[in-house]
């Protein structure tokens, strides 16, 4: 069966409904929570709750509407409020509040007068902009802290490598400097030497000069003024015989030992009578068949020998072959020939 | 009042224009002047005498004074100077309540029909329809069957058919209770009268809502 009107039933549909919230000890919103629904401060769960009991109370929407309207409410038997009469009112109320008292100072004056105990010249939304400034500058700190870290880092970083290489170069300063002392050491330890072998050198030139002088010095023969040689310090003597008259003839040869303190040997050699040569010669041969030493311009002494001094640096120990020849027109003669074995002791 | 959206609105805020070195009292006079009205005809509206609207006004007023140093500006100085107005009419609700209580006897009909308060008032209104029994089960199926179609539809879309139908609001202010667009419950009242009529063709001639 059709009724006539949607409308209707669904009123009273929705006034049953009502009734069973209000039956539930459904209370009415606080305002505080209206007003902030009203200014979109509640989260979307909230604003469903809401809503739900917005629907079915007629006087929390009544609220809700006025705070909308507020403060363009209408009323229709409402008469405008003369200016008199508000000026009644107001000294009505102005008995009873207790206004404080104008600030005297300008100091006050320059800082505003704060009536409420609230930052009355400061804009709602100031303390969000001094929020979101200090945001902004904390970031900016940090990111400029940041900055000075990474920088320090990196200068800590360039110190570190400036004195490490300052390290190595000191070291190798350092080295260089042993080196150059061990080289100006070894220079001198040469140059020592070089002074040490040309001093020795320069003795050994002397000694061969006098050597050489010794030797360009002419024979001292004592034959031929028939007296014994004057004795010579540090001189050795021997006496030898030609070979062919010695027993074991070739193979004997008369061992001289000579004092290591002489310098000089003094050799007499017998030889064999028969004619007279204008000079002699006498040559003495290692066994290796060279000659060490050879004499010549030697003159017979009284006797019929010869005297002859022989350095004994040309004569170190060994054996060795004396050859005395006669020189004549054209040539030489060999006469005689004499062994001898040198040692020293 | 300034527009800001087609349901929200900024009130003006006469805190943030007071001028540096301004008297207390002078401040508070402008406070008094451009408020007091608007106060005045919310008691009004509420069928107060108008001498105790003076005088519900001026208590608001002086609540105002003393307790301006709470306002934290979370909302618009309009906004919470109509919270403490509307607080001081519930408190006044509230002691007329005891005092009727602990005086005379008085009928829950009467009651309500005195304080305003609506839909306390009107669940126990008297269902003048029981007197006829088949009427009254075909009625009672009918809203059955209607309250499960009801139930079916979207939220949005039953709270605005709700507000619409039980408060008889005007589509500007269910457009302001449910915080959307007044489009928007146009749009969301015509589905719900399709719906319903599809479901509910057999039982009603006009779905006009």
């Amino acid at each position: 069966m059709a009724v006539s009107n949607l409308r209707d039933e669904l009123k009273e549909v929705f006034r049953e409904a009502a009734a069973e919230s209000s039956g539930r000890g459904s209370e009415h919103l606080e305002l505080e929570e209206l007003v902030a629904y009203h200014c979109g401060q509640r989260s979307a769960a909230d604003e469903q709750r809401i809503q739900d009991h917005l629907v079915l109370c007629e006087s929390c929407t009544e609220m809700l509407l006025d705070l909308a309207a507020f403060p363009d409410l209408e009323c229709k038997e409402s008469q405008e409020l003369s200016t008199g009469e508000l000026s009644a009112r107001w000294a009505l109320i102005s008995k009873e509040l207790k206004f404080p008292a104008e600030a005297p100072d300008t100091t006050r004056k320059k800082e505003g007068w704060r009536l409420w105990n609230i930052p009355v010249l400061l804009p709602a939304y100031m303390p969000y902009a001094i929020a979101a400034t200090l945001l902004v500058a904390a970031v900016g700190l940090f990111v400029w802290v940041a900055q000075l870290r990474r920088e320090n880092r990196r200068l800590s970083a360039q110190v570190l490598e400036t004195e490490r290489r300052a390290a190595q170069n000191n070291e190798q300063l350092a080295t260089d400097r042993r080196n150059q002392n061990e080289t100006d050491k070894s220079l001198e330890d040469a140059r020592r030497r070089l002074e040490q072998q040309r001093e020795e050198s320069r003795k050994e030139l002397e000694k061969r000069d006098v050597e050489i002088a010794e030797l360009r010095r002419p024979p001292r023969v004592a034959s031929g003024q028939g007296g014994a040689p004057n004795p010579a310090v540090n001189v050795s003597t021997a006496e030898l015989y030609p070979s062919e008259v010695v027993r074991g003839g070739q193979d004997s040869a008369k061992t001289v030992e000579i004092s290591r303190s002489a310098r000089q040997l003094r050799l007499t050699l017998n030889s064999k009578p028969r004619g007279d040569y204008a000079s002699y010669t006498l040559d003495i041969l290692n066994q290796g068949g060279v000659a060490v030493w050879t004499g010549r311009g030697l003159h017979k002494n009284g006797q019929g020998n010869f005297t002859v001094t022989v350095p004994l640096r040309m004569l170190p120990e060994g054996e060795y072959r004396l050859k005395l020849y006669g020189a004549q027109a054209g040539g030489r003669e060999a006469l005689d020939e004499y062994l001898m074995r040198v040692q020293y002791r | 009042m300034k527009e800001v959206g087609p349901h929200r609105v900024e009130l003006a805020d006469p805190v943030e224009q007071l001028r540096e070195g301004e008297s207390p009292d002078a401040a508070f006079r402008r406070v008094f002047e451009t408020y007091y009205p608007p106060v005045f005809r919310f008691f009004e509206k509420r069928n107060f005498p108008s001498d105790q609207c003076h005088d519900l006004t001026q208590e608001t007023f002086i609540r105002v004074y003393n307790n301006i140093g709470t306002f934290r500006r979370e909302a618009p100085f309009g906004a919470w100077l109509f919270q403490i107005a509307a607080n001081v009419f519930r408190n006044t609700l509230r002691q007329q309540s005891t005092q009727k209580r602990a005086g005379q006897h008085l009928s829950l009909v009467e009651v309500s029909a005195e304080d305003g308060d609506a839909p306390f008032g009107r669940a126990l209104l008297v269902d003048e329809s029981a007197q006829n029994p088949l009427e009254d089960v075909l009625r009672v199926e009918r809203s059955r069957i209607l309250r499960e179609a009801v139930e079916s539809l979207p939220e949005q879309m039953r709270r605005c058919m709700m507000l619409r139908v039980y408060q008889d609001l005007s589509y500007q202010q269910i457009a302001v209770v449910m915080r959307v667009s007044v489009e928007t419950v146009k749009s969301h009242l015509y589905q719900a009268r399709q719906q319903l009529k599809e479901k509910m063709a057999d039982y009603f001639e006009d779905f006009e809502i």
